[in-house]
């Protein structure tokens, strides 16, 4: 919504500076995009520049075909002498003209006399475009002759040369904010002014009747609330008067015709988009709003054939479709240069309606997105004597009698009940009773004290948004200012406050794993199907988005892992060749509660090239199964969770050798292994990749609530060292398991120090394992004899469960 | 009869000139061993006159005593000076980088969300969470927003089906926490939020928010002003200041856009207002008994600017030259 102040004023006499309103607006409720100047500034009084002269002499310039030498009277003693390479004008015409020293709108530098091939040109004849009005360049500005511009007047006694315009973004709700009108009702209020009544006066009609030319009518009343028409006669198509044009350039609309630019106007001034007809292009003189048959079509003013639907409103004439109710006008019966005879339509469209019709039909205009704000039936008739008004003044019109006015329904009028205490009680800060019936009264509201309560009635322009007594607190804290709303803190109930224990092992898991070496990533949890497909994941759990923005967002990861491998591609890309990461995120699949989807929260993490070292030092430790493992562990160990892993040779993304699920008991904690080298090679990471992906509310709920005391031995421990051969597919945990099985009660840890498969030294397919016997009771000082004696029965079941053979 | 003093003061010298340990031992060998002159000298003490033998033996054994006293603290000196010479040569240089135990670190993203959390949780909020795939009641109509919005259209919501959508803010858990308690209310809800926004350097289709929910009895704008008041200062510095501006939500009445005060202008930093009452009666509060407020924030927005971050693409590049940046 762009507000040139100089209309503002026409109803609020605000004397402030732009930035002031800009500011107050700003904090009120309303988005100030911008402050524009189109105009010419009149700081060393540059206005005195621009004047009013007439063409008195033109003639040939004797060196240049296109140009024509001027003499120009500007109020001066003398003609000035203009060379001008416009042909649009004669001799007597009247024309503005900026003099030397001019600094025109947009320029750097002053005007200069200047000399053009030949001959001194002693200023300028002004286009439209060099004074800001429009793009129209194809010529100099004529004004009419006998419209009172004087010659060597100043032409900022016309029209606002220096216009400053806000340029206004209004919330959703504010539809009646979408007009100079409406703002100057905000603006009056909130500086506290005088407000001047709506304009327009009806003009007296002539003779005829508004049914000589028109009929309306409106068959889908839900759609089409009112219905307004005026005719006229004896219209004269051609410019506005120029001040007009100067005004609607600057409001960013583009200036038409006299008739076309009176709506526009008006639809800017009052808020009610409306359309005007070329009385002799109706068929039937007929007008009825109706939803339009599926497959009619109609052209556009943009000459455009469009074709409709049933759910979109037209305007007919006995031909079929006018016009698209509320969104834009048809060709046919557009006004054109030899228009005589206009119908004025001021109606009422529903809101939806002209949304649906809008978009389906991918047609946004000024009047269409006034309607889907919503506009009250009862702006109608205002708009529309306010138009014949103007369409009198400017076109020379006659107004027929008899204006029709269809109405379907109007809203009844609302009336709140706003408890004296309430906006207090919601704001926080006093504000006196006066002064909230000063506010009530400025937005319309015409508040009434009685008792304990104002009893406050809607105006009809604000009937969509306020209801409700909230929706008058508003107002009162919004206009009162809310920087007096004081700076307090609540006092919160205790009690109610803190981390879950879910939230606290969460970011201990995440300290832990920064801590060890990772860095923690945060990656888009849409994925593309591609990707996925990849990483031979399979669609059949994935949700796929209805409206997705790109195919490489269209659908929710089932896993956290092919995200992770793009980062890790990611970073190879840029030259980091070591690349360790994790990610605490969610996976989406079928099967959540109420129809939606099952949410997990998962760790995944992935490794690649070396952790830590990189220095002088030496490599650190290699992105393999084992320093993977060594990071699963320590996070296990540091959570309490005593889990195992179970080799898994059928994981399809994972290296059939070095893969293993994390288990506790029989409940699956997740997975982890190296990547698959053919499905490493075809994702183009050399080298191996470890990952993991761990379900974190399986993890959580396996961290031991407390954990009791175990007891310190005061005697010391007995360390016996066994090196056993078994076959290769008889893995560490089996023996440590059976260890501990026949170790008894005073086998206190065992721990594998030392794994090598040689088959020289141990036979094919076979594998050494060492493993260290830490022995000790609570009691007394084991003897050497005792250790050995459960050294031996451990080696016995070694033997007998796992193939074993102890090793010399 | 030997003279002891002169016995004595010449071992003296002979320990006192020892420059190392191998000389001093020799030294102890000439003066204290079996064949040295004193111990032989106390050897023969028996050979004296009767006597004589008491004061002379006296006179001896204080002398080896003091002999074997000076060994010791020569002993220890030379010890002392042969490590000292030792050390000396055993140096490394100590600027070099150590050797390098990994560091990783948490996502910027994380610290700022933290940093946020933290902020609330000593004030006494608890933190809720919620599903991110949600109803289009939970995430429109319990919020006042009306079925025609703008919002819900799919240029700007990411729907899976009908009824079905990707969260577009974390108020949805608002509404549950409600929906599952009675007040007071006193939660954040930091999450994944998503918009159907095409990626640039300030738009990204998934961004993280943090929601605020007080409900109780009493709760006025001047607590949710006092409440951001807080909250901006312990995030940008004490030295901010905030500015409130009337806006438009469905949710809220009044709603309010903050602004913390920013060099010589102001950024316009998050969104609020007081729980529209339409709200409160949806989940079944007493509008009449409870008041509350809401505000909403974005983490990245938050992160950016604290961090000086240009490009919100950054937070998801996960580049570690980037990561690496953030320690902590």
């Amino acid at each position: 919504m762009r507000l040139p102040l100089s209309w503002l004023r026409d109803f609020v006499d605000y004397t402030g500076t732009p930035d002031v309103l800009a500011d107050r607006l700003g904090t009120s409720g309303f988005e100030i995009e911008g402050i524009l100047r189109p105009g010419a500034p009149n700081e060393g009084d540059n206005h005195a520049n621009f004047v009013i002269g007439r063409v008195e002499d033109c003639e040939k310039h004797a060196n240049a075909v296109r140009l024509r030498l001027c003499r120009v009277d500007t109020g001066g003693d003398e003609l000035r002498q203009i060379v001008c390479g416009a042909s649009n004008f004669a001799i007597g015409d009247t024309v503005v003209v900026a003099v030397p020293g001019a600094v025109l709108p947009g320029a750097d530098a002053p005007l200069k006399q200047a000399k053009l091939r030949g001959e001194v040109s002693d200023g300028m004849m002004l286009s439209e475009r060099e004074l800001g009005l429009s793009d129209e360049h194809d010529g100099i500005i004529v004004l009419p002759a006998d419209a009172g511009y004087a010659v060597g007047s100043r032409l900022a006694d016309h029209v606002e040369l220096d216009e400053v315009v806000l340029d206004i973004s209004v919330e959703s709700n504010r539809g009646d904010c979408l007009s100079v009108y409406g703002m100057a009702r905000e603006v009056a209020v909130l500086f506290d002014l005088p407000l001047a009544p709506m304009p327009g006066i009806e003009p007296v009609a002539s003779g005829g009747s508004t049914a000589d030319l028109v009929t309306v009518a409106t068959d889908a009343p839900e759609r089409c609330s009112r219905f307004t028409a005026r005719g006229f006669t004896d219209v004269t198509i051609g410019p506005s008067p120029f001040r007009i044009r100067q005004r609607l350039a600057a409001a960013g609309i583009r200036p038409i015709s006299n008739v076309v630019d009176v709506t526009n106007y008006v639809m800017h001034e009052l808020g009610n988009p409306l359309h005007v007809y070329d009385a002799d292009r109706i068929p039937g003189k007929t007008l009825t709003a109706r939803l339009a048959r599926v497959g009619e079509t109609i052209t556009t003013l943009d000459d455009k054939e469009r074709t409709l639907t049933g759910d979109m409103l037209v305007i007919a004439d006995a031909d079929g479709p006018s016009g698209i109710a509320g969104v834009m006008g048809g060709a046919a019966s557009e006004i054109t240069e030899t228009t005589t005879r206009v119908v004025l339509e001021a109606a009422c469209f529903e809101r939806g309606s002209i949304q649906r019709t809008s978009k389906a039909l991918g047609l946004r205009t000024d009047g269409s997105n006034r309607w889907e704000k919503g506009v009250s039936p009862h702006l109608a008739p205002i708009a529309s004597i306010r138009a014949a008004q103007l369409l009198v003044e400017w076109s020379g019109a006659q107004m027929l009698g008899d204006p029709q006015d269809v109405v379907a329904a109007l809203p009844a009028t609302q009336t709140i009940a706003l408890r004296t205490q309430r906006p207090a009680e919601v704001l926080g800060m006093q504000v006196e009773g006066a002064e909230i019936e000063r506010i009530l009264s400025g937005l319309g509201y015409a508040p009434e004290a009685a008792g304990e309560i104002w009893s406050c009635t809607v105006p009809f322009w604000r009937w969509l948004d306020a209801t409700r007594e909230i929706d008058l607190v508003e107002e009162i804290g919004r206009v009162y200012g809310l920087k007096h709303v004081p700076v307090e803190l609540p006092r919160i109930p205790p009690g109610l406050g803190g981390l879950t224990r879910a939230q606290q092992l969460r970011r201990r898991i995440e300290d832990h794993l920064a801590g060890v070496g990772l860095h923690e990533v945060s990656t888009i949890s849409l994925v593309d199907p591609d990707v996925r497909a990849a990483y031979l994941i399979d669609g059949r759990d994935s949700i796929a988005l209805r409206n997705p923005l790109s195919a490489d967002l269209s659908e929710l990861r089932t896993s956290l892992i092919p995200s992770l491998l793009e980062v890790v591609r990611r970073n190879r890309a840029v030259g980091e060749r070591d690349v360790q990461i994790f990610e605490i995120g969610r996976t989406y699949g079928p099967g959540g509660e109420g129809g939606l989807a099952l949410e997990q929260e998962r760790l995944g993490i992935v490794l690649c090239g070396h952790l830590g070292g990189d220095g002088w030092t030496g490599e650190g430790l290699p992105g393999d199964f084992s320093t993977l493992a060594g990071v699963v562990d320590g996070l296990l160990a540091r959570l309490g969770i005593a889990a195992t892993r179970r080799a898994e040779r059928d994981t399809a993304q994972l290296h059939p050798g070095r893969s293993a699920a994390l288990m506790l008991g029989d409940a699956r904690l997740g997975v982890l292994g190296e990547l698959h080298p053919g499905l490493a090679a075809a994702l183009e990471l050399d080298g191996p990749v470890a990952v993991a992906e761990l379900d974190l509310a399986a993890l959580v709920a396996a961290v031991p609530e407390l954990t009791a005391f175990a007891g310190l031995s005061s005697f010391p421990p007995v360390r016996q060292d066994i090196a056993v051969i078994v076959a290769d597919d008889i893995d560490a945990a089996a023996l440590i398991t059976a260890a501990r099985a026949a170790g008894g009660e005073l086998l206190q840890a065992v721990e594998v120090f030392d794994v090598f498969a040689d088959p020289e030294r141990v036979g094919a397919g076979r594998v050494s394992i060492a493993l260290r016997l830490v022995f000790q009771a609570d009691d007394r000082t084991l003897t050497e004899d005792e250790a050995t004696a459960a050294r031996e029965q451990i080696v016995s079941a070694l033997v007998a469960s796992c193939g074993a053979e102890l090793r010399g | 009869m030997v003279d002891i003093d002169a016995l004595l003061a010449d071992a003296l010298a002979q320990i006192d000139a020892a420059a190392d340990l191998a000389t001093l031992e020799e030294v102890r060998i000439a003066t204290v061993g079996r064949s040295a002159p004193l111990p032989l000298a106390l050897r023969d003490v028996g050979t004296l006159p009767p006597e004589e033998r008491g004061e002379a033996g006296k006179n001896l054994n204080i002398a080896r005593q003091q002999l074997e006293v000076r060994l010791a603290e020569r002993e220890a000196e030379l010890e002392s000076a042969a490590l000292a010479d030792k050390l000396a040569n055993d140096r490394i240089d100590v600027t070099l980088p150590g050797r390098a135990m990994p560091h990783g670190g948490l996502h910027v993203l994380t610290q700022t969300r933290r940093e946020i959390e933290q902020i609330f949780l000593d004030m006494g909020y608890a933190i809720a969470e919620g599903p991110e795939v949600e109803t289009e009641f939970n995430n429109f109509t319990a919020l006042n927003i009306p079925e025609d919005h703008p919002a819900k259209a799919d240029s700007d919501t990411l729907w899976v089906s009908d009824g079905v959508l990707l969260r577009t803010h974390t108020s949805p858990v608002q509404v549950r926490a409600m929906q599952s308690q009675e007040p007071p209310v006193a939660i954040i809800c930091p999450g994944r939020v998503y918009r159907r926004d095409t990626q640039d350097a300030t738009h990204s289709p998934i961004f993280h928010q943090v929601e605020g929910l007080l409900i109780d009895e009493g709760v006025t704008l001047a607590h949710l002003k006092g409440t951001l008041d807080h909250l901006t200062k312990r995030l940008f510095g004490a030295d901010r200041e905030i500015r409130l501006r009337s806006g438009f939500f469905p949710f809220t009445e009044p709603s309010i856009e903050v602004d913390v005060s920013w060099g010589d202008g102001w950024m316009e930093i998050l969104g609020a207002g007081m729980v529209d009452p339409n709200v409160l009666e949806h989940v079944g509060y007493d509008s009449e008994k409870y008041t509350g407020f809401a505000f909403g924030v974005g983490i990245e927005r938050v992160a950016m600017l604290r961090h000086g971050i240009p490009d919100i693409r950054m937070l998801y590049d996960n580049d570690v030259r980037f990561l690496a940046q953030f320690p902590a």
